[in-house]
């Protein structure tokens, strides 16, 4: 691609991304409290090479936090925060030998870990008759 | 002497299978092994006696119904070690191979089942002080009968509860040193485990409580996964999710060694009275089966220090 086209598709995407900001937020940028910034982000094209499986250690760090929270949405937003694939999800379900289908969906995976970390302690804890934020 | 209960609130889970083949591996390995059978089916029982055997010699006056009875008239009970028979079968097995082990058992009676509710009629009181000595003899009598057989010179005891809490049970637990829990690494049954050391706590702080200083403690000596189904030597994930959840929960050890589900071999076992521990097989899958029980074995013997 030569440089003059990269440079048009490079500002009609600003373009397009200036146009997305509501009338506040581009007040807010002409006032001086916000500014943009440019940030490489991949294309989806190339997410398939990202690598899919977790390392230990931060599949272990997930956990901890995951079984520190207070309820299941809290951990789902977690994973979603953390875990942006369902390779990622697939990888993070084996770390914790949870039984992923083929054709389970993110959400259902997503489901499945949730119920054997969060939701196995908030089980525990009630049948304990402790109190939880459920 | 080490005093084990094995229990699960959820039956069939392979309770019956876990203690016989403990007891029978522990007797090879030259233990004196006393069984208590506490559950009404009475499957430990007929695990190592015919039930004609039991209907024509057991029944009337050698179970621990007997026992219980006497308690719950008032009148002084049979000494535990006059209700102990020897199996037959297994223990011409032990002393044929010179093991120098053998197995004891204090059969189960089927209408141990009402006798909770003669026990109940005895708990109770006119006032607090009443109702908690009628607690603590009601749930401490095996205790105390249990630790007078320390000097028969057996080296463990285990008692097969019924998968429930009431008095018996709770009779069995008091008496307990520590706690075996089989169980099957699925929804239900890992519900089960919750539900048993709640169960258990309560009764620890009643009893402690109630029992002027003689105090009692939970100790779990561990669970134990039974009915594994294999895949390519490996727990099904079905399985193995619900393994990997009990130890992260870490309300209680998890034992390492697992019972594998295999239905040639375990069907028909208690009906020859002999645990498959102690079998012979040919088949590589049945010695398999057989070499993760003694693996089991090991790894209870490096708990308790037997």
């Amino acid at each position: 691609m030569k440089n003059d086209n990269v440079i048009t598709k490079f500002l009609s995407e600003v373009v397009a991304e200036v146009n997305k900001l509501s009338p506040e937020e581009l007040a807010e940028i002409g006032n001086g409290d916000y500014r943009l910034e440019i940030k490489l982000i991949k294309t989806k094209g190339k997410e398939q090479k990202f690598k899919s499986n977790l390392n230990v250690g931060d599949s272990a760090n997930l956990l901890e936090q995951l079984q520190s929270l207070g309820s299941r949405e809290d951990g789902v937003n977690l994973l979603t925060e953390h875990l942006k694939t369902k390779k990622e999800l697939e990888s993070f379900a084996r770390f914790l030998d949870v039984s992923v289908l083929k054709q389970d969906k993110i959400a259902q995976i997503k489901d499945k870990i949730i119920e054997a970390t969060i939701g196995a302690i908030l089980r525990s804890n009630a049948i304990h008759g402790k109190k939880t934020n459920t | 002497m080490e005093i084990v209960s094995v229990i699960n609130y959820k039956g069939g889970v392979g309770k019956t299978t876990v203690t016989a083949n403990l007891a029978g591996e522990l007797a090879f390995r030259g233990k004196k092994v006393l069984l208590l059978d506490m559950d009404a089916q009475a499957s430990l029982t007929f695990s190592f006696v015919a039930p004609d055997f039991w209907d024509s010699d057991l029944q009337e006056n050698k179970t621990i119904k007997n026992w219980f009875d006497s308690i719950s008239q008032g009148t002084s009970p049979t000494p535990l070690s006059e209700l102990v028979m020897k199996p037959e079968k297994v223990n011409e097995f032990l002393v044929r191979r010179g093991t120098g082990g053998e197995i004891g058992l204090i059969s189960s009676h089927l209408g141990l089942i009402n006798v909770d509710l003669e026990l109940a009629t005895l708990l109770g009181g006119a006032n607090m002080t009443q109702t908690k000595r009628n607690y603590i003899k009601v749930h401490g009598n095996l205790r105390k009968e249990i630790q007078a057989l320390s000097e028969s010179g057996y080296d463990i005891i285990l008692i097969d509860c019924p998968p429930n809490f009431n008095i018996v049970t709770k009779n069995a637990l008091v008496a307990s040193d520590r706690i075996l829990v089989p169980a099957k690494p699925d929804y239900l049954s890992t519900l089960g485990i919750d539900y048993l050391f709640r169960s258990v706590d309560t009764l620890v702080s009643e009893f402690n409580e109630y029992s002027d200083g003689d105090n009692i403690s939970s100790n779990v000596l561990g669970v134990i996964f039974t009915m594994i189904q294999f895949y390519d030597d490996k727990p099904i994930n079905a399985q193995k999710q619900y393994i990997s959840q009990t130890k992260r929960l870490g309300k209680a050890p998890v034992l390492n060694s697992t019972f594998r589900e295999n239905k040639t071999i375990f069907a028909d076992a208690p009906q020859n009275n002999m645990p498959v521990v102690l079998n012979g097989y040919n088949n590589g899958t049945h010695n398999n089966v057989v070499s993760e029980i003694e693996a089991f074995v090991d790894e209870f013997c490096s708990i308790t220090g037997i």
